[in-house]
């Protein structure tokens, strides 16, 4: 048995540490690798070469886009999981991924050359689909004045289907090009480009980074339950509120652009849990850091696994994801919980 | 005599149509131990989650210390006031030295680490319950009575003026009931902590505390002990409260009363 420490200063500096400088490692690393090898010497000191243009104009802002995506999708997983009182949450288990996905289903269906404010119709829609169901799912699982974890799991669950049910539908009524686009969008990709997207993104990420968290110490406490924490001065209403809207407006935005890319809220919390310890203090940064490193690395495999050709990456995390969720779940059974 | 710590007027609590509290009148006042007594679903539970603040809906008048329940800041409140249910599930990993952690956030002004005062803290309430040998084990590893020793540190860490406590020992061995009380007990004698407890035991309540609540579909029957209007359980009122036939009371000794199932 591992005996683990309440969370001291060393221990937290040096898992913050040295997460973050994995990932500024595989960000300066992952860039090099693809279909065209790029030649660092070449694109750093030759303004006018090819491999420059690749490295800077292509293959960085999609590194960066994988690294926060990664990072957004693990750190509301450890939210999701914490509110939920549940760790096998993830953050589509509440609707996210069915609402964007029939938001952006709907722009394609509609046409995708609408642009407002710099941002196109597609990740809009997308956003807007997301946050309506997130919406809609606490709103039905407040009741006079009390929030049960467990409807929220439950309407969660069930808006998921009837969003499915309603892009089958869509699904029935569009073109073979529409149809095309809108099953590529449902794999999950990266291969958006360009800094100006990352630039969007930005504002919903440092609102939403921030509400989750302000909230580290106090969702320990929630880990024992809504009524230990409310005995211990907290808030406990407010704080769900806040850490649910938090990691929604995360997981809305980052997916807007990558489509739903599964299972990286769900393997990164849980390695990082196991290694790292259960204290959301720490977990919370430190799962964002692993989470932006899975996902660049992945989109590394995915770039040259098939080259020329490209695998879209929401399927290399859901066959890396699938049998370790189900290894968990065996491994669960024979210990008690982790 | 001194000002009352919780002092509840015309409590009424309702879920729908069925009221849970009707009319609840008491007095809390410092240095007691009360213990409510009373049938399943007779309220017990919902009116001490409504004196933690972890029931809201009801109607009447609550003080505490004078101040109306609502109005108090919440970490302040929760530095008079502990809560210890029944049972205690840990989701995650957590140490039992984490949980009793987790009793120190009232007191810490929104630092982001523990004080070597909250440490010093965590490790003397360990000790008292006896739990000291457990603070690196993980709570999801412990048995129910270890468990409830970390649970009561824990309570014990806010230290706090009056602890309630919701059957504290109803899935517990002997050995660990009679632990959990006596610590109950050490802590009213040298702390003057002040405790109300639900319990199903007349043995433990006629011993243990100064005042009995005997609750029945959310009235207040009677209040028995030296400062109630009743002074001692008789087999009447215990029969009433719990619809008992009389031969199933024994009275011992002129005093006590116990359970008899030679009937």
């Amino acid at each position: 048995m591992k005996i683990s420490e309440a969370l001291s200063r060393s221990t937290f500096v040096f898992w913050l540490c040295g997460s973050i400088l994995v990932c500024l490692a595989s960000i300066v690393l992952a860039p090099l690798v693809g279909p065209t090898p790029v030649e660092l010497r070449e694109a750093l000191f030759n303004t006018a070469s090819m491999d420059r243009e690749i490295l800077i104009q292509t293959r960085l802002p999609r590194v960066f886009l994988a690294a926060v995506t990664g990072g957004g999708l693990a750190i509301s997983g450890v939210v999701f999981q914490a509110v939920l009182r549940n760790p096998l949450a993830s953050p589509f288990t509440l609707g996210v991924s069915g609402g964007s996905a029939l938001g952006a289903v709907l722009a394609i269906l509609l046409g995708l050359e609408i642009h407002f404010f710099g941002i196109g119709l597609l990740p809009l829609a997308a956003f807007a689909g997301a946050f309506s169901v997130v919406s809609l799912v606490y709103l039905l699982s407040r009741s006079a004045a009390h929030f049960s974890p467990l409807t929220l799991l439950l309407s969660g669950v069930v808006l998921n289907y009837l969003c499915a049910a309603l892009i089958f539908l869509i699904h029935y009524y569009s073109d073979f090009t529409q149809s095309f686009l809108m099953m590529r969008w449902m794999m999950g990709s990266l291969d958006v480009l360009s800094y100006q997207v990352l630039g969007n993104l930005l504002p919903f990420l440092v609102i939403g980074l921030a509400l989750v968290l302000s909230g580290g110490r106090y969702l320990n406490a929630l880990s024992a339950g809504e009524d230990w924490a409310g005995s211990r001065g907290i808030n406990v209403d407010r704080l769900i509120t806040m850490q649910y809207f938090g990691a929604s407006l995360i997981t809305g935005s980052v997916i807007a652009y990558s489509g739903p890319i599964g299972f990286v809220g769900l393997i990164v919390p849980h390695l990082l849990r196991m290694v790292a310890g259960a204290d959301h203090r720490l977990l919370l940064p430190v799962s964002f850091f692993g989470g932006a490193t899975f996902l660049v690395l992945c989109d590394a495999i995915s770039r040259t696994v098939m080259a020329p050709s490209e695998m879209p990456v929401g399927i290399i995390t859901s066959l890396l994801g699938g049998p370790f969720f189900l290894w968990l779940l065996l491994k669960q059974r024979n210990t008690v919980r982790f | 005599m001194p000002d009352p710590l919780f002092e509840i007027k015309g409590l009424c609590h309702c879920f729908g149509a069925h009221a849970v509290l009707y009319d609840l009148d008491l007095s809390i006042r410092p240095g007691e131990v009360v213990s409510i007594l009373g049938p399943n679903g007779a309220g017990k539970t919902t009116l001490i989650r409504i004196l933690c603040r972890l029931q809201q809906g009801w109607q009447g008048e609550i003080l505490y210390r004078n101040k109306p329940l609502r109005e108090w800041p919440r970490r302040e409140f929760a530095r008079q006031v502990a809560y210890v249910p029944q049972q205690v599930n840990v989701s995650f990993s957590f140490t039992a030295r984490d949980v009793v952690l987790m009793g120190r956030l009232p007191h810490q002004k929104g630092q982001f680490f523990e004080t070597a005062e909250d440490v010093i803290r965590v490790r003397e309430k360990l000790s008292l319950t006896g739990a000291l040998s457990l603070e690196n084990r993980y709570f999801h590893d412990l048995s129910s009575g270890e468990r409830q020793l970390v649970v009561l540190a824990s309570a014990l860490a806010q230290e706090p003026e009056i602890l309630l406590l919701d059957e504290p020992t109803a899935f517990l061995d002997l050995k660990h009931q009679l632990e959990v009380y006596r610590i109950l007990k050490q802590q009213h004698q040298e702390q003057g902590t002040t405790l109300v407890l639900i319990t199903h035991d007349l043995n433990l309540a006629q011993s243990f505390s100064s005042r009995i609540i005997l609750l029945k579909a959310g009235r207040k029957i009677a209040e028995v002990g030296p400062s109630g209007n009743v002074p001692r359980l008789t087999p009447e009122l215990v029969s009433e409260v719990f619809d008992l036939a009389a031969h199933d009371m024994l009275l011992r000794d002129r005093q006590r009363l116990y359970l008899s199932f030679e009937a």
